[in-house]
């Protein structure tokens, strides 16, 4: 059979069928995946709450990311590690510092573009799993928190509980912990977990002996949790006023009384956290000072009894001058997160998406190791830094009559583009041959350049199709009768690649821009590293012929993105008479106010001690960019080794 | 009365304005479906035309239930009809091509179906196939394969990724060769 027989006999598909298609395809249905059959991987949307996904059973496999960021986690390939994460990330220039106020997103894309470079491929093998995201569960607002005397007839083990009540089915089930056998008032508060409350929220309940709480514990407050690695473990932060055992009377109740339970009712957006069936408890200990004699006069009295209270609210009245009690009740974050355990790939079900990605595209991220490589050479320090879901492996061909370029890989962010390929010269004659083994490139890119750069949808190039080519920091000479080269890819621009269709052109263009030959592939894996606002003290004054008047344009850089690459910094827009016109000084020295001829570049972390440094990479550059009679100027920071977006402080000066 | 209902009527009363009222309706959705398989406007242009004029000649006395699925059954055919008579069966619209690429890995077979009764079979294989995909499955490899609609096209007027519609229809393909296996099409 062939493919064209089959797409004939698809001409006679039921009338019911081509109905239901028109209908289909006239609703625009949401895609929303079908249900796996028994052993079936799956896939999930992201827009899909957790919990509904696991009682439909699609849920296969979780892995899950750490608070607040956008992650790829390795599973069983370790191939992915994080990218980005929003990070409060502060640059000092020039004795300033700048923050980046709003949370660098710089992984924002990544999960498209990865789940359709997996999707392409069409190996059947599918055993890995990527993550995309996990947000943070807020804790909303506390409905009930209770203990003392009322909480003896609660049946609770000894472990304590834990459950996310979806219902007031669940809340019915989870007051059968109410002994109705014992006198006194039952453990019940089904008045409070009303079919209102479950419409908009689940509730998180969890309870749990008081004798699990520290001894001398005075009152504890909940800081937050964390989902266990299990999946189904939540571990749960309070933080505990302590009182010193030699500051309290003797006859002081300990506080903490063996049949008392403590628990509480917290609502959380609907279908946002798993089921859950242990609890793990910690306690940070905030100790009180010594308490003076006449605020704990014959406490046990009254703390025990509360006739009439006097101790305890004499106790409160002082506590609430008192720094110890200041400080606890401040140290308490508000609101109050339920995060996922960090770091660690963790078996079960719960992430907001899960991808599939085949064993053949886990094993042969080609262009993380042209990367690392890319960095080791340059400084010889071998770089592990991971940057998968920053690029992708590519695997075209081109042969002109001087050479064949095999192109094997890309990585970049909205600024900086890398791409890898191998150059094999063609007929070389001797004396080329020994020119070719120089170190340089840059003959071999005049004869045979290879021009890069971003094109539109149309085929028109927006960034830099220009010639820096160049071979690998280390090589010396022909590998076998190869170049290995790269050539880096800037963006000079205040507009992001990302969010658009382009495609990175590789080939050679003539003197008019018109291409000899081309090769074209989609960008669809770049990272999305937005421009944030920034007050940078620092100024690039750039040189540019307006009419045959030399003008210089001094631009205060006000935004600027942190990547792994560099620093890449602009100003606002500007005009100019001058139509079109490009500067880019590929000189170490940027001529930044304030700053240093070469500046210092750190990451530090909170304590201001130096975590590593770096040196500018020979690409570093500084220039403006018009277009029309708009111009921006720019600094491009680029490092000789990845930065870590998502630790410390970048400093330069 | 539904703008569908409303064109039926105009045919059925051999109104001569339910030519240009289905022009206005189905035009486009003809000329696009049809240059998707003859990868020519010009050619599509003229499928669409004919289409209309086949409309008219089968209404009445057919009675479609759904003027979507009776004109992209019609328009499709017609397309497929030409691209045979052209003799460009090879290669025709990049749509069409690239749904031919797609089903090539899954579908080869050394064996031709040439004879009406292997075709027959073939369709009703189809068929009974389709019946024992999901909903959702089904609409989205019909949408690629019979409307030969872009992928990308599929995601995003569906509020996916072309990650998970190709992903599926990568599935479904899976599916289809063991079905056809077990059928002995394949």
């Amino acid at each position: 059979m062939k493919p064209q027989d089959f797409m004939e006999a698809l001409g006679s598909v039921s009338q019911e069928k081509l109905d239901a298609l028109a209908k289909w395809q006239n609703a625009k249905t949401p895609i929303t995946g079908e249900a796996p059959a028994k052993g079936e991987r799956i896939t999930q949307t992201a827009a899909e709450p957790v919990s509904a996904a696991r009682r439909r059973g699609t849920m296969k496999q979780k892995v899950k990311t750490k608070a607040s960021a956008v992650q790829f986690l390795p599973w069983k390939f370790g191939i992915g590690v994080a990218v980005a994460a929003c990070a409060a990330i502060a640059i000092i220039i020039g004795g300033g510092i700048i923050s980046l106020d709003k949370q660098m997103q710089v992984g924002s894309n990544v999960g498209t573009s990865i789940t359709e470079q997996i999707a392409e491929s069409t190996t059947d093998e599918v055993n890995a799993v990527i993550i995309v995201q996990h947000e943070p569960v807020e804790i909303i607002e506390k409905l009930i928190s209770s203990g003392g005397n009322d909480s003896t007839m609660m049946k609770l083990p000894p472990e304590g509980a834990v459950q996310v009540l979806r219902s007031v089915e669940d809340a019915e089930a989870c007051c059968q912990y109410s002994d109705e056998n014992v006198a006194g008032q039952p453990f019940d508060f089904r008045n409070k977990l009303t079919e209102d409350v479950f419409a908009e929220y689940d509730v998180l309940y969890f309870a749990f002996k008081d004798e699990q709480k520290p001894q001398y514990c005075y009152s504890v407050d909940l800081a937050g949790g964390s989902i266990a690695a299990d999946g189904s473990t939540l571990k749960l932060d309070f933080h505990a006023l302590m009182f010193e055992p030699a500051h309290l009377p003797s006859d002081w109740c300990s506080v903490t009384e063996p049949d008392w339970n403590t628990y509480y009712f917290y609502t959380v957006p609907k279908n946002t956290l798993p089921d859950l069936n242990a609890i793990e408890l910690s306690f940070e200990e905030y100790p009180l000072g010594e308490i003076p004699d006449e605020i704990l006069a014959n406490p046990h009295e009254n703390v025990g009894v509360t006739d009439d209270g006097k101790t305890i609210m004499a106790l409160q009245e002082y506590l609430e001058t008192t720094k110890e009690y200041l400080n606890w009740l401040n140290s308490v974050p508000k609101p109050k997160y339920i995060t996922w355990a960090e770091d660690t790939p963790v078996p079960p079900e719960d992430c907001t998406e899960v991808q599939e990605i085949s064993a053949d595209t886990a094993q042969s991220k080609q262009y993380v190791k042209l990367m690392q490589e890319y960095y080791t050479q340059k400084t010889g320090i071998p770089c592990d830094y991971d940057f998968s879901g920053m690029g992708k492996d590519l695997d075209e061909t081109i042969e002109t009559d001087d050479a064949s370029i095999h192109i094997k890989g890309m990585v970049g962010c909205d600024w900086t583009m890398f791409v890898f390929f191998d150059v094999e010269p063609l007929n070389l004659s001797p004396e080329n041959t020994e020119h070719f083994s120089s170190k340089s490139f840059s003959n071999l890119s005049d004869n045979m350049c290879l021009d890069c750069g971003i094109l539109d949808a149309n085929g028109n190039p927006i960034h830099s199709f220009n010639q820096t080519c160049r071979t690998m920091p280390a090589q010396q000479s022909l590998d076998n009768g190869i170049f290995h080269c790269y050539s880096i890819i800037n963006n000079h621009s205040d507009e992001a690649v990302t969010g658009g269709e382009k495609y990175l052109g590789i080939g050679k263009r003539n003197g008019s821009g018109v291409p000899e030959y081309e090769i074209s592939i989609p960008l669809d894996c770049l990272q999305s590293t937005p421009l944030q606002e920034s007050s940078l003290a620092a100024i690039v004054s750039t040189f540019i012929p307006d009419n045959s008047e030399q003008c210089y344009y001094p631009q205060q850089m006000t935004r600027c993105a942190v990547t792994p690459f560099g620093v890449y910094s602009v100003s606002d827009q500007f005009k100019t008479v001058q139509p079109e016109w490009a500067v880019s000084c590929f000189w170490l020295e940027i001529p930044l106010f304030k700053l240093k001829a070469t500046p210092l570049i750190t990451q530090n972390d909170a304590n201001g001690s130096v975590i590593r440094s770096f040196d500018l990479d020979g690409l570093t550059c500084w220039g403006s960019t018009v277009t029309n009679d708009t111009g921006i100027s720019f600094a491009d920071f680029l490092f000789d080794r990845p930065y870590e977006t998502t630790k410390g402080m970048l400093i330069i000066q | 009365m539904t703008e569908d209902e409303k064109l039926l009527r105009l045919f059925q009363a051999r109104d001569e304005r339910a030519l240009q009222a289905a022009e206005q309706q189905y035009g486009k959705l003809c000329r696009t479906m049809a240059y998707r398989i003859l990868g020519d406007r010009q050619d599509a242009e003229e499928c669409a035309n004919d289409v209309l004029m086949k409309l008219w000649d089968t209404i009445p006395p057919v009675e479609p239930h759904s003027l979507t699925a009776f004109v992209s059954g019609i328009t499709r055919n017609h397309a497929l009809n030409i691209l045979r008579a052209k003799n460009k069966a090879k290669r025709g619209g990049k749509q069409y091509d690239a749904a031919l690429d797609e089903l090539s890995p899954y579908l080869k077979s050394d064996e031709d179906l040439e004879d009406r009764l292997g075709t027959i079979a073939l369709q009703d294989a189809i068929n009974r196939f389709l019946e024992t995909l999901p909903e959702e499955t089904c609409m989205i490899f019909l949408a690629r394969y019979y409307s030969m609609q872009p992928i990308k096209e599929i995601a995003a007027e569906h509020s996916s990724t072309v990650g998970r519609v190709q992903m599926i229809l990568k599935r479904t393909k899976e599916k289809l060769r063991a079905y056809l296996k077990e059928e002995g099409l394949l």
